[in-house]
């Protein structure tokens, strides 16, 4: 998992979207899954697929949409991973979605927000073709690529404002660590008018231009000592 | 109202009413004084009362934070959360104060909470001066904020650690025995907050209960940015502003801090005009 991560991070600093060359059957064996995808947007309109093209996870996906109930629609709602580790024990749960996603062929499903606070970006589903539990490992991984994926279609939504040759800030600093990032990016959304989301890629943006730590960074927007809203010096 | 560059050079609980009270416990009844003991059934039947409703689990480790500094000789407390890469996070303390909150945040690398977290013990009466090269970081940020004296409890479900009680003294005194186990009866009741919250399906499914943890606080912290901002305060008055509000109005602090966070409509009275 460590080289998947290490992956999107150069596809990143190279300037390319690292999620476009990240092969995600690559990914759904390195945990432990046979089919992965993620999809954009969280509402009642459903989600575009925007990584992952194995049928069956998409097929869930689509199912979901169809039938109105599932797993991704939980956890877009509720913001907290499901894990149906054997469809056959949720057909009270699902009465359409765990019928119609076994006869796809699927036996697990297991669905991750991807989200930082309230930044809610969409869900990542992965499913087995057999029942059974994540282990402990597996389920790290995939938290743990989550948190990447959520990044990685952040920067793709808002690419760098001076052009798109400028690399995106890469993943070797995380984001989830410090209190003082997440109140960055409160304040920053402030200045500039803009949302978290938006206000997040531009502070990662700013640390990665200038070479700095995120936490720096953040450290000076929260002191007061860096604003967005003024021109560069 | 102390900001951030204007902090007392000492961390300090705000004086209220409880802990005073707390303070004054000369009655003793079997090793335990009558005043602790009473104060010790309310923070269970609090704690009792809390778990039954829709609750909050950030607002609920907060209160626990609080209590451990009024029913322990203690002068703050805060509660570490491991996320699913073995980070140390804070989820709550008893002050909501940078500085405070800073002393969490050192501990990544190393500091009691790592220790405790690593080792599956309890860090009792670490003195700060004779622990400075084994968390040199941690150390010396403690001592600068008034604290000699340093413990950490651990947050134990079955065998797994999930995070620790972090407990600091500003004077030489010996955390006793007895506060030992009514500091890990709290740290207990901890773990039993988080892997209770609502909306959690899956009974075993502790990675998902700390992340959703871990994920309430960015939201909290995401709103104290929105509104240190908008109101041109500090973020530790945020915080204050958010929980003041969340509490005269009886609402849930991470609802509280949604709104404001996304800038609701129901949140404008607290955001002021744009």
């Amino acid at each position: 998992m460590a080289m998947v991560l290490a992956q999107l991070n150069r596809g990143s600093a190279d300037g390319a979207d690292g999620l476009a060359h990240l092969a995600s059957a690559t990914v759904a064996v390195i945990v432990g899954a046979d089919g992965i995808c993620a999809g954009l947007g969280t509402g009642a309109a459903g989600k575009v697929l925007v990584w992952g093209g194995e049928p069956v996870s998409t097929g869930l996906e689509d199912l979901q949409f169809t039938l109105g109930e599932g797993p991704s629609r939980e956890v877009a709602a509720a913001g907290i991973p499901v894990l149906a580790s054997d469809l056959a024990g949720d057909l009270v749960r699902w009465p359409a979605f765990a019928p119609a996603a076994m006869d796809l062929g699927a036996r697990a499903v297991f669905v991750f927000p991807l989200r930082i606070g309230v930044i809610a970006v969409g869900t990542m589903l992965v499913h087995r073709t057999v029942p059974g539990p994540l282990t402990p490992g597996q389920l790290t991984d995939a938290l743990a690529l989550a948190d990447a994926v959520t990044l990685a279609l952040l920067d793709r939504q808002w690419p760098p404002p001076d052009g798109a040759d400028q690399p995106c800030p890469g993943w070797a600093q995380p984001v989830t660590y410090r209190a003082e990032v997440h109140q960055a990016t409160g304040m920053i959304s402030v200045q500039l008018g803009v949302s978290l989301a938006e206000a997040l890629v531009r502070l990662r943006a700013h640390a990665w231009a200038a070479d700095r730590l995120l936490a720096d960074v953040a450290a000076d927007v929260v002191a007061r000592r860096l604003r967005f809203d003024e021109p560069e010096r | 109202m102390a900001s951030d560059g204007a902090s007392p050079d000492r961390v300090r609980e705000p004086e209220d009413k409880v802990s005073k009270v707390s303070k004054v416990s000369k009655v003793y009844f079997g090793g335990m004084s009558v005043t602790r003991e009473r104060q010790l059934v309310e923070t269970f039947v609090e704690v009792a009362d809390t778990l039954v409703d829709d609750f909050d689990v950030i607002d609920f480790l907060l209160t626990l934070a609080e209590r451990c500094v009024q029913l322990l000789d203690v002068d703050a407390a805060g509660i570490m959360l491991i996320d699913q890469r073995g980070h140390l996070h804070a989820a709550a303390a008893s002050t909501e104060n940078a500085r405070l909150v800073e002393l969490f945040e050192l501990q990544t690398d190393a500091g009691p909470c790592v220790d405790c977290c690593r080792s599956g013990e309890p860090v009792i009466n670490a003195d700060l001066d004779a622990n400075a090269e084994r968390w040199p970081q941690f150390a010396e940020a403690a001592r600068r904020s008034g604290f000699v004296a340093v413990h950490a409890l651990p947050l134990r479900l079955r065998q797994t650690i999930i995070g620790a009680l972090n407990l600091f003294s500003t004077e030489n005194r010996v955390l006793a025995d007895d506060d030992v186990r009514v500091g890990q009866a709290l740290g207990d009741v901890a773990t039993i907050g988080i892997l209770a919250q609502r909306g959690l399906y899956q009974a075993d499914l502790l990675a998902a209960q700390l992340q959703s943890a871990l994920n309430s606080r960015i939201v909290i912290e995401q709103a104290k940015g929105v509104l240190a901002e908008r109101r041109g305060i500090s973020v530790d008055e945020a915080f204050e502003l958010l929980r003041g509000h969340a509490r005269r109005r009886n609402l849930r602090l991470s609802d509280v801090a949604r709104e404001v966070a996304e800038g609701t409509t129901s949140a404008s009275d607290l955001l002021g005009a744009p």
